[in-house]
């Protein structure tokens, strides 16, 4: 049992530092979810050298030409989904009205014919493969 | 010998499902009876496709005390006769599933009426099984309607397709009507996305027994 979890705690720790490692060796734009975000990362790991080259024109400034969809896109979000219930709206508005219109029609179709030919195909699959077994043996 | 078993099976299997369904597809669309000269004894004039004048609200009205329609769903009122196709349809009350596989089911909503109550009355029917051919009738061709004894003549003044979920057929009319509703296209396999609508007006209404029945 003891084994098992230090098993466990070695794994976590390689794997957990390695990817630490990784994020931290390099980031990109894409990585901060805001342009303060990564101005604060840019600040805080050696501005002057810039390892990760998150301000590319060097004038301190990170990532200030990268779009971040962050607040942005929260609010596009919110646009988005106020646009789905305006039609989710105007949906129930049309059926409201179509249901004072008048009435559904009938369904006036049958799957017969459908299943004759779906019985059709059935028996001529199993009719091939019989014929194919005389025909070998 | 698998692969033998196997393909007996699926033999038999495609023989069961064919045949039941060829079953009640012949079953149901001999719902309706070809009989064109009992279907066409049920008016002298059934050929005349000239335009007539469409029956007065008030003058169906007078013929009797506003009706209800005491049948249970799923149970026989009357009779369609269509003489132009030869064929006679039994109609029952309602348009569910069960109903429109017995035969012709008359609409029962909020919008429609008894022939009687000179408002609108509606058909609808199975495009593959008893409303097969309808596709034939044209402008003007007389379509009959008999329930309690009475024989409701009504012409045929428009033929149409539209989608499905169209809800500006079955509404309320001012003046008295039959509209027949199918699926369409006709020979289209599986649930088709269309109907067909044929609207016709009353003509004329033959009370008591006079028709040949």
């Amino acid at each position: 049992m003891k084994k098992l979890v230090s098993l466990i705690a070695t794994f976590l720790l390689v794997f957990g530092f390695t990817n630490v490692g990784y994020a931290a060796d390099d980031k990109n734009c894409d990585d901060f979810s805001s342009q303060e975000e990564a101005q604060n990362y840019y600040e805080s790991n050696n501005p002057d050298e810039d390892p990760s080259d998150l301000d590319r024109d060097d004038d301190g400034e990170a990532c200030e030409t990268h779009t971040y969809s962050g607040s942005d896109s929260s609010d596009e979000e919110a646009a988005s989904s106020g646009e789905a219930s305006d039609e989710d709206m105007t949906s129930e508005e049309s059926t409201e009205a179509a249901d004072s219109e008048g009435a559904e029609m009938a369904d006036t179709a049958t799957s017969y014919p459908v299943y004759m030919l779906l019985g059709l195909a059935i028996v001529a699959f199993g009719s091939l493969l019989l014929l194919k077994r005389r025909v070998h043996s | 010998m698998v692969a033998k078993i196997l393909s007996i099976l699926l033999i038999i299997t495609g023989m069961i499902v064919t045949g039941w369904s060829g079953y009640e597809w012949w079953t149901q669309k001999s719902a309706a009876t070809f009989q064109p000269e009992k279907a066409q004894a049920i008016s002298r004039d059934w050929e005349e496709t000239d335009y007539q004048e469409t029956v007065n609200r008030e003058v169906v009205h007078t013929s009797d005390v506003t009706p209800q329609m005491k049948a249970k769903t799923g149970e026989k009122i009357g009779e369609l006769t269509i003489p132009q196709l030869g064929y006679l349809y039994p109609i029952y009350w309602g348009t569910d599933e069960q109903t429109l596989k017995q035969g012709v089911g008359m609409y029962n909503t909020a919008f429609t009426t008894l022939p009687n109550q000179a408002g609108h009355t509606a058909l609808a029917g199975h495009r593959d099984t008893v409303f097969d051919g309808l596709d034939q009738l044209k402008k003007g061709d007389r379509l009959y309607l008999t329930l309690d004894d009475a024989t409701y003549e009504y012409q045929i003044r428009k033929t149409w397709i539209t989608d499905e979920h169209d809800r500006s057929v079955i509404v309320e009319k001012n003046s008295p009507t039959l509209t027949l509703t199918t699926c369409y296209p006709f020979d289209y396999l599986g649930s088709a996305p269309d109907r067909y609508i044929i609207q016709a007006s009353l003509i004329q209404i033959n009370e008591g027994s006079d028709s040949p029945s």
